[in-house]
């Protein structure tokens, strides 16, 4: 029992500090109705259950498919077969998401319908085709990821000369919603099956990475290309903002469950009919293998599912409410505190991030921490929710002097940073962004949105998933060049004290 | 040959240590506090045998293998330290093993490499030979033994551990990326192979590298051409 346990016990550090940071809040400056407080108790039990059943059902299920599909794509030693595969794929795990229609929705009534939602859903799911397509081509032709995100990036900047702010910032935030709990473990496994097969382990390791952030430019410049195409300039309807039910909490729990049941098995079904394709024309697993894939499969279902009721039960609402009544202070300290600390603890609780950190173990043989990624993760998403929190309360603060330069940043530090930082540096980006920041930091940012007057809900929230989405980069580049510096000197160190010691061995 | 090398190298033993995640911390620390240098962790995996566990698709759980190259008359006072320490007794805690190593610390010397000539006709025995290197250096190993006559290797992801790795980052301790190449290679290519490697990669100065020789019974599933083409 004792891997139960272990999981358990990983998913419970990473959900507990947020339970604890809303209880000890509950109790001190900012207190909930009782109903509210009692439906987040349940929210945080629902999603620590639900998260450890979906890490196994990722292990069994989704990680095996994405790696069986990376290595037979490699195999059929096919550009053909690669280029149309990753398309096709790319297109519909991104239509599949419920989060990017959730987006679509929202900026149909921002634009008054002239960005229809069809229309931005195939634009970010075409987008993010291609550039998936892209990426796994990089990884063949090993070409360096910096080349890639310069150019990438660069593209991203000449098009947001043509488009608003507004629309700049709904064009990040389709990133960030394309990248969601079942996509980015699929394609980190995609991406290792394909980098598996090749003969330099060195770029082979790197190469493990990147796919998710080079897919996830992908949503931006789909965004972009459609934007100029149709020329919306200035983001004027209203969204109808999302009530704040303090009804019995048991129903707003069975409510939700159908629609996000729905959402969980539409997500995953493109990825469930790849299999069964592969299964019949390429794989030809055994039968006891397709047992545990089906397994697998049922378990990250049922695991999401939970989570995601979890989440949207109970953290949603205690989101909004603690918001708003931390904006409505006096002083503007403690709401831009309990930001810093929401944004350093729901980050730990993502699944993504769960699955990227393992990943970046098993990649680099547990030579890369992964409670230094998470340190650095965790820092960068606390300071990006205060970042946001700020731009609410300053109106100067454009969101531009954010995304500048903090992305050039980013693409010039790729140039000093080893590899496989570089691209964990991207993927982390996209990870971040995930179902619990997309609920509940969220709607906490919207709820001091809706109390500090001179702010606008709908597009002060839209950019906070773009700061999300970018702090993170910086993060673990900076960790890469602390890792290189260190590794350096104690190759050093450990040389001389070797000397001294007489050379034990070797 | 065989001889010669064993009693030559035979103060040298492997110990090997197969521990949880979180065993494998403390046993990092403990290695430290003794002092040990130069070891070695990979991740693996090993069995579950709860049938609760595998009725739910969990067959395999995360394990670390640490090795450490021992001076043979420390290793027993080792292998008891970590046995108490980390509570090996009990089952489900881990294993712990020693093998021995032929050859470690050194250069095959001339004499030996003659008496390795001799021996050659004799028997076809082979060795296996296992470098532990930087990063990325694993395909050099590969490529240098590969032109002193070997056939092929297998590369092994690794992770340094020891008391040399001192620096931390935010208290998490850096542990560096290192590349663990074994090959099986024949007894009269042993010389000659290990020599070139410590040519190269000047294994002679401290932090270069790890290399050693253990001895192997069978081996099934090798071919030899270079053989035939000595025979020729």
């Amino acid at each position: 029992m004792s891997e139960i346990t272990a999981k358990l016990k990983e998913v419970l550090t990473s959900v507990l500090p947020i339970t604890l940071i809303v209880v000890i809040l509950h109790f001190t400056i900012s207190p909930l109705e009782s109903d509210m407080f009692y439906a987040f108790l349940i929210g945080s039990a629902l999603v620590i259950l639900g998260l450890t059943v979906f890490l196994f059902g990722i292990d069994q299920g989704l990680e095996p498919i994405g790696q069986g599909i990376g290595n037979a794509i490699t195999h059929s030693n096919s550009y053909a077969v690669l280029i149309t595969i990753s398309l096709v794929l790319g297109f519909f795990i991104s239509y599949a998401e419920p989060d990017i229609h959730i987006l679509a929705n929202q900026v149909d009534s921002v634009t008054s319908g002239q960005f229809n939602k069809t229309l931005m859903v195939v634009a970010v799911s075409a987008g993010l085709g291609v550039m998936m397509t892209l990426g796994m081509l990089r990884i063949l032709r090993s070409v360096r990821l910096k080349y890639v995100f310069t150019a990438a990036y660069g593209l991203i900047f000449v098009l947001s000369q043509f488009s608003s702010a507004d629309f700049l910032a709904i064009s990040f935030d389709a990133s960030g919603a394309t990248t969601g709990a079942v996509t980015v473990p699929f394609m980190l496994a995609l991406a290792a099956g394909v980098s598996s097969l090749k003969r330099d382990s060195r770029m082979g390791e790197a190469d493990s990475f990147g796919l998710v952030g080079i897919s996830s430019t992908g949503a931006i410049l789909g965004v972009l290309v459609a934007g100029i195409f149709l020329d919306v300039d200035k983001l004027e309807g209203t969204l109808p903002e999302t009530e704040i039910a303090t009804a019995n909490m048991l129903e707003s729990y069975g409510s939700k469950l159908i629609s996000i049941a729905r959402d969980a098995f539409l997500s995953l079904l493109p990825i469930i009919i790849v299999y069964i394709l592969f299964q019949i024309f390429s794989f030809k697993h055994k039968k006891n293998k397709v047992i545990d894939i089906v397994r697998g499969i049922v378990m990250t279902f049922v695991g999401l599912v939970i989570f995601l009721l979890g989440v949207n039960g109970g953290f949603m609402e205690v989101g909004a409410r603690l918001g708003m009544q931390l904006a409505s202070m006096e002083s503007s300290i403690p709401v831009l505190l309990v930001s810093l600390l929401l944004g350093l603890t729901t980050v730990l609780a993502e699944p993504a991030v769960l699955v990227l950190t393992h990943q970046v173990e098993d990649v680099t043989g547990g030579s890369v921490n992964r409670t230094l990624v998470l340190i650095f993760l965790s820092v960068a998403v606390g300071t990006s929710i205060l970042m946001s929190a700020l731009r609410i309360l300053i109106p100067d603060i454009q969101l531009w002097m954010y995304l500048l330069p903090g992305f050039g940043l980013s693409v010039i530090l790729a140039y000093f940073v080893p590899d496989l930082f570089v691209g964990m540096a991207f993927d982390a980006g996209g990870v971040a962004s995930g179902p619990m920041t997309a609920t509940f930091s969220l709607a906490f940012v919207q709820g001091i949105a809706a109390q500090v007057p001179t702010a606008d809900v709908v597009t002060d929230g839209f950019g906070m998933i773009a700061i999300v989405a970018m702090m993170p980069i910086v993060a673990i580049e900076l960790l890469g060049a602390l890792y290189q510096a260190k590794s350096r000197k104690l190759s050093l160190a450990a040389k001389i004290r070797k000397r001294i010691v007489g050379g034990n061995y070797g | 040959m065989d001889k010669h090398i064993e009693t030559a190298g035979n103060k040298y033993q492997i110990l090997t240590l197969i521990l949880s995640d979180s065993r494998c911390h403390k046993c990092i620390h403990i290695a430290k506090g003794k002092g040990l240098f130069g070891g070695i962790a990979t991740i693996g995996r090993g069995t579950v045998s709860s049938s609760v566990l595998n009725a739910l698709g969990i067959k395999s759980q995360k394990r670390e293998i640490i090795s450490f190259l021992l001076e043979k008359d420390k290793s027993e006072e080792i292998l008891d330290c970590f046995t108490t320490e980390l509570q090996l007794h009990e089952p489900g805690h881990g294993i712990a093993f020693t093998s021995p190593v032929i050859l470690a610390d050194r250069r095959v010397d001339e004499v030996q490499n003659n008496d390795d000539k001799a021996m050659m006709e004799e028997r076809d025995m082979f060795k296996k030979l296992t470098v532990i290197v930087d990063r990325g250096m694993g395909q050099d190993v590969m490529d240098i033994a590969r032109k002193a006559g070997v056939r092929g290797g297998t590369i092994m992801h690794g992770r340094g551990v020891g008391a040399e790795y001192t620096e931390k980052l935010f208290g998490v301790e850096i542990e560096p990326e290192k590349e663990l190449v074994l090959i099986l290679i024949p007894d009269d290519l042993v010389s000659k192979v290990v020599n070139a490697l410590y040519e190269v990669f000047q294994l002679e100065e401290a932090g270069k590298g790890i290399l050693f020789v253990e001895p192997v019974d069978e081996v099934r599933g090798l071919f030899q051409p270079s053989h035939h083409d000595n025979d020729k």
